[in-house]
């Protein structure tokens, strides 16, 4: 397989300022020296606790937040070192679909704004009426009817609103999407479905994914490869299914130890 | 055994532009001493109004006040005056909140908002507050309390803070415990602490616990009965076991198929199609039947009886398929099965 993204020794310090002349006191090493690859079309879990550093390390991996020292490379390319227009050339190819959907939609812009706005930006279409056509392919993608574009992101429920967002990630054609938390404030049922579309999208489209959740059950049926994430540094990583039934870091074993039964008579 | 708590026939309505909507519809069950009640069910399916209704905090308007009998150790708490019911509040049923955050004022210490519920409900004074919430406390093992009093909530951590929340809902030893989603927002070893803090608790003191959440994971744990609502309604209750083991309806078989587990192929996990109905678009009869695969025509319409499983007689569920007098004009055997 083929690597997507490569990270060497990512660091990402924050200053901690105190006091009425804003002197720095402490430096929090929100993300302290992590290395991980992302091969083509993986899953990759990214779990910890609030706190642990998960989105810092996805943001930073994709310079949404610049990091402090370390290396990216993106399909081969050393993604710290580009800038101007070869910089959005491969933006375009990372997107991020977030935990609330309704406050990652513009509220005052259509459906076909949201999704498509970016499609005449990077020029993935020529003029509107392709631009239409395009919001309409990925509408029914994410299993959504055509004639929901001209409707603003309030008049979906939860659910619909989540596969709005990954629409809009799927329109630019990118082939690396960080979901954070994306189907942790859904419903069982709901999670269920968006779950799936994220499988369907995957295999259809050859998409990877970094999948960061606070939920261990979700990241263990969904992912192939999990990060485990504590204090900055990742402790642990392996396949899924090793992962769960072979912990081998102590932060991993509690972690694991604290989900909850799946069944009343599994009581510990 | 008698009942601590008897909920019957409770509705509660909201007024949104001049009609009135159930959020509540007919809603009875018991809660025992001693025992865990959990109410699950998805987002607007009226678990957090019936803790609401249940403590008469409803936001009103557009809350209409509610319709049925709340009956608290023989008392209907919905006939008490105002002032009544500000003695049963905190003194005889305690509530914590799912954001502990926002459920604590900002601005007064921890000390301050403890020590202010002992000296209103026991006309105590400051130092004898002071004791009884570091004694309380100690309780929820929150470390080095004489120094978190002075703190102000935004010092300690979510965890910590629901322990507050825990300390404040039960210093005035209720009977009741309503917790409303009490570990949603924290991060899952800290749920495990929190969870195993409320068992304890409950252990120590007796008190009947009714427990609202979503996550089954957590009904597993804490659970001696489940109730299981959509759209207002109680579709199904049974002891943890028989939900667990035989859940009946087709909505919680539904529900309890779509959990993610790693035996189902991924991109396959059952679903239910659809969506939870919102507010004033409830449909007629059973409230399940535009998503359930196996509705009749007479789930259509009409109000749907309670049937208790013949294994089962605990076990209730609102569903036409359990009506055993019914003469089926197809195999009833196969569908339930499948």
């Amino acid at each position: 397989m083929n690597q997507l993204l490569k990270i060497e020794n990512l660091k990402k310090h924050f200053p901690v300022k105190r006091g009425l002349l804003g002197r720095t006191t402490r430096i929090l090493q929100a993300v302290d020296d992590v290395s991980f690859d992302l091969e083509e079309n993986e899953i990759l879990g990214l779990v910890g606790e609030s706190g642990s550093g998960k989105s810092t390390l996805a943001r930073t991996a994709i310079r949404l937040i610049e990091p402090t020292s370390g290396k990216i490379f993106f399909q081969g390319e050393d993604f710290c070192k580009l800038s101007g227009k070869r910089l959005r050339q491969s933006r375009q190819k990372v997107q991020m679909v977030f935990q609330d959907p309704l406050s990652s939609l513009n509220p005052r812009k259509t459906i076909l704004e949201n999704v498509g706005e970016a499609l005449l930006y990077h020029k993935l279409v020529e003029n509107r009426d392709e631009q239409v056509a395009k919001v309409e392919t990925i509408m029914e993608q994410i299993g959504m009817s055509k004639s929901a574009i001209d409707l603003y992101p309030h008049q979906f429920s939860g659910g619909q609103q989540q596969r709005i967002s990954i629409g809009r990630a799927i329109a630019m054609e990118p082939k690396l999407i960080v979901c954070d938390e994306a189907v942790s404030a859904l419903d069982l049922s709901v999670q269920a479905q968006i779950l799936n579309l994220l499988y369907d999208l995957k295999k259809r489209l050859k998409l990877s994914y970094l999948f960061i959740s606070h939920d261990l059950g979700v990241v263990r049926f969904f992912c192939d490869r999990i990060l485990v994430m504590y204090q900055g540094k990742i402790v642990e990583s392996g396949p899924a299914k090793e992962l769960f039934e072979n912990p081998k870091h102590p932060y991993t074993q509690k972690l694991l130890a604290s989900i909850p039964r799946g069944h009343p008579r599994a009581k510990k | 055994m008698n009942a601590l708590l008897s909920v019957r026939h409770l509705t509660t309505k909201l007024k949104i532009d001049g009609k009135a909507h159930n959020v509540l519809n007919d809603l009875s069950f018991d809660l025992h001493e001693g025992k865990t009640l959990a109410i699950v069910g998805e987002t607007g399916s009226g678990k957090s109004m019936t803790a609401l209704s249940i403590m008469r905090i409803l936001p009103s308007p557009p809350a209409l006040f509610p319709e049925g009998e709340i009956l608290y150790k023989g008392k209907n708490l919905l006939k008490l005056s105002n002032r009544e019911m500000r003695q049963i509040r905190g003194r005889h049923i305690g509530m914590i909140f799912q954001d502990p955050t926002s459920a604590l004022n900002p601005v007064y210490t921890i000390g301050e908002q403890l020590m202010e519920v002992c000296m209103v409900h026991l006309d105590e004074d400051m130092e004898q507050a002071e004791e009884r919430v570091i004694r309380m406390l100690e309780e929820v093992q929150l470390p080095n309390p004489r120094e978190q009093l002075l703190e102000y909530p935004h010092k300690l951590s979510g965890g910590m803070l629901q322990r507050v929340m825990i300390a404040m809902a039960l210093i005035l030893h209720p009977d009741i415990l309503i917790a409303d989603e009490p570990t949603t927002a924290l991060d899952v070893t800290i749920q495990a602490q929190i969870l195993k803090l409320l068992r304890d608790l409950q252990e120590k003191r007796g008190m009947a616990t009714l427990l609202i959440t979503h996550d089954m994971g957590v009904v597993a744990e804490m659970a001696d009965d489940v109730v299981v609502m959509y759209a207002g309604e109680k579709l199904e209750e049974g002891t943890v076991e028989a939900l667990f083991d035989q859940s009946a309806h087709p909505y919680t078989q539904a529900l309890f198929a779509s959990r993610p587990n790693y035996s189902i192929a991924r991109g396959a996990l059952p679903t239910i199609e659809g969506s939870v109905p919102t507010i004033g678009k409830l449909p007629k009869g059973c409230p399940f039947h535009p998503r359930c695969k196996y509705a009749l025509p007479f789930c259509q319409e009409g109000r749907v009886p309670y049937f208790r499983l013949p294994t089962n007689p605990s076990h209730e569920v609102k569903c036409w398929l359990y009506d055993q007098d019914l003469e089926w004009k197809i195999d009833r055997e196969s569908i339930i099965e499948d």
